[in-house]
């Protein structure tokens, strides 16, 4: 593929040529951010198609949903602490990912991840095989854009016909290189023989966690709390466990013992993996409280019978716990942990339960397209990913409104809007002829992502 | 033929050089510009654990709680950081108000039933204020009533109440 910069011949000697070369410089700097290798969008396809027809095809994923909105001042790319990283939706977001894509047969051939951190763990939840790091997949911007984009371009080059390649990387990246902005977590397959960029989507039911991705936490209380030694807690488990979400979602459930020791099993998400962070307060004559971390958890029963969840501490606790007590657990966010059905799901008409999005605005402005009146009331909210009002934001998933991937009123211009020129293009729910009428069909979404 | 002086009125160098300076600066500022990210990395966020002696609803939206001088905050992963604020600083976070996008925290609160058994409740802790008594006290608002005979000791668990390291709360590495 040839990835054709702006030029400049350089011919003899002329009083004019500094200005020339700086004007050049100057273009380039303010040109490249349009230049796109995809020729053109096609419709979105559920990961079952996609699948069906991966080979000779790049999957770019961008990474899931991270922490704040960009690298801080001490960025090291050396140094994850230096850096944006998954959060725990993101973390979530990437094993749900991961499980819709092993479920409908994608088997690629090599998963490359830029060297950012985010990059990299979504990679690994993504759960495809062996990740190899490769800096033409970071970051695009500054002094070693192009550098970074000739070597994607001589990568892409070279995947074969019947090879298919993951490659999870930045919004900035896959949007220089196909034009199309992607949300955290989103896919986009891009095929070098046609230059066609096409928006995956997680239809399988598998990847249902990926719009119920909010942290759930819990609180097992009981009667009874002892140390087996000081590494081992037991206590008993006379009802069932308390799961709560975190703001602004107001959700509470109840998990029983097997859902909840099965935290610890299964999958790089699991708290088996990632052991969570807790507190154990338990009541005497006086209140005590210890932070501990919950490296296992299995059922027991006490010896006289009632039944118990065995804890296995990361380190000796300080303390001799007994009597009532209540262990506040950190976040578990996978879906139906704490019966999250419906929770972040589409509602037909109006738009999802806002996360980040701020309310009310995104469904008056989904007209994007052209001036249609989709959207219904975005009463909802701006969705997950949603910025109500960002009728500038153009990309894949964005359009008039930018409620986002998967929700909100004024859903016009979903998948149709072309980089930099904030015209839509056919795309799901739209007008296929002409993207003109911001009609997205907010049912047809709720279908989709049902 | 002698060197003549350029004439300024057609001569282009100049108008070249300065638009040529312009364009580097241009150039060079562009380059920082895309290459400095501009804010700082996402911080740790903070739960909290508070337990005390005794727990009474005044009434089904206001929880009165003496507690113990300062409450436990720790971070959710990848962090595992704690520190504790005072009940003072805890209740200052009310008044700086939170986020737009999510609000006030969410809560379970724990007690001893009746039963000498643990009860819980869920609750959304809209305001908090430290009362003038002669043991510490916080009395929270909550934002839908709350039926349930709370009382005596208690333990109440927040969702992320804080994000960032500060001087109210360290970002240490927790004692293992």
């Amino acid at each position: 593929m040839n990835h054709a910069h702006p030029r400049v011949r350089t011919v003899g000697r002329s009083v004019a040529r500094p200005a020339v070369l700086a004007f050049a410089a100057l273009a380039f700097a303010v040109l490249v951010p349009t230049v796109a290798h995809a020729q053109s969008t096609a419709s979105p396809v559920d990961v079952a198609t996609f699948a069906a027809a991966a080979e000779g095809r790049i999957l770019f994923v961008r990474h899931a949903l991270a922490t704040g909105d960009d690298d801080p001042t001490r960025f090291d790319l050396t140094d994850c602490a230096t850096q944006r990283n998954l959060d725990p939706r993101g973390r979530v977001q990437a094993n749900a990912l991961g499980a819709a894509l092993r479920t409908a047969g994608v088997t690629p051939d090599r998963v490359l991840a830029s060297e950012y951190c985010r990059a990299r763990d979504t990679a690994r939840l993504l759960g495809l095989g062996p990740v190899t790091t490769f800096s033409g997949l970071n970051r695009t911007f500054g002094a070693t854009r192009s550098f970074g984009l000739d070597r994607l371009a001589e990568t892409i080059d070279h995947v074969g016909a019947d090879e298919t390649v993951v490659m999870v990387t930045h919004s900035d990246t896959i949007r220089a290189w196909t034009g199309v902005d992607v949300p955290s977590g989103g896919m986009l397959a891009f095929d070098p023989a046609t230059r066609t960029a096409q928006a995956v989507l997680p239809r399988d039911p598998a990847a249902a966690a990926i719009r119920e991705v909010v942290p759930w936490l819990y609180v097992h209380a009981g009667g009874r709390v002892a140390l087996e030694d000081p590494r081992t807690l037991v206590a008993t488990f006379d009802r069932d466990v308390f799961g709560f979400t975190e703001a602004p979602y107001r959700r509470h459930e109840t998990l029983d013992a097997e859902a909840y020791v099965g935290r610890w099993d299964g999958g790089p998400e699991s708290f088996g993996a990632d052991p969570p962070n807790a507190v154990l307060t338990w009541f005497g004559d006086d209140v005590h409280e210890r932070w501990v971390v919950l490296t296992d958890a299995e059922r027991t029963t006490t010896d006289d019978g009632r039944p118990a969840i065995r804890y296995a501490l990361a380190d000796p606790l300080d303390g001799a716990p007994s009597g009532r007590f209540s262990l506040f657990v950190d976040y578990y966010g996978m879906a139906g942990a704490g019966g999250m059905s419906g929770m972040y799901g589409m509602q037909p008409m109006g738009g999802m339960s806002a996360m980040q999005g701020t309310s009310g605005t995104a469904g008056a402005n989904g007209n994007a397209g052209g001036g249609g009146s989709s959207g219904g009331d975005g009463a909802s909210g701006g969705g997950f990913y949603g910025m109500g009002g960002m009728g500038s934001m153009s990309g894949m998933y964005g359009g008039g409104g930018m409620s986002g991937m998967y929700g909100g009123g004024g859903m016009s211009g979903m998948y149709g809007m072309e980089p930099m020129t904030g015209m839509s293009s056919p795309g799901y729910g739209m007008d296929p002829m002409g993207g003109d009428g911001g009609t997205s069909d907010m049912y047809d979404m709720y279908e989709m992502y049902r | 033929m002698p060197d003549r002086a350029p004439d300024p009125r057609t001569d282009p160098r100049p108008l070249l050089r300065r638009l040529t300076l312009l364009a580097v600066v241009a150039c060079v500022g562009a380059a920082f510009a895309q290459a400095t990210p501009t804010t700082d990395a996402a911080p740790p966020r903070w739960l909290a654990a508070q337990i005390g002696p005794s727990a009474t609803l005044d009434d089904p939206r206001t929880l009165t709680t003496t507690s113990e001088d300062e409450i436990l905050a720790f971070t959710d992963r990848p962090d595992r950081l704690h520190d504790h604020l005072t009940l003072a600083t805890f209740a200052s976070l009310w008044a700086d108000g939170f986020p737009a996008d999510t609000g006030p925290p969410n809560a379970v609160l724990t007690w001893t039933a009746p039963d000498g058994g643990v009860a819980e409740a869920f609750v959304i802790v809209a305001d908090a204020t430290v009362v003038d008594a002669d043991v510490p006290t916080i009395r929270y608002t909550l934002a839908e009533p709350l039926d349930a005979p709370v009382t005596g000791p208690y333990s109440l668990f927040f969702t992320v109440v804080a994000e960032g390291c500060d001087t109210r709360l360290v970002c240490r590495e927790a004692t293992r």
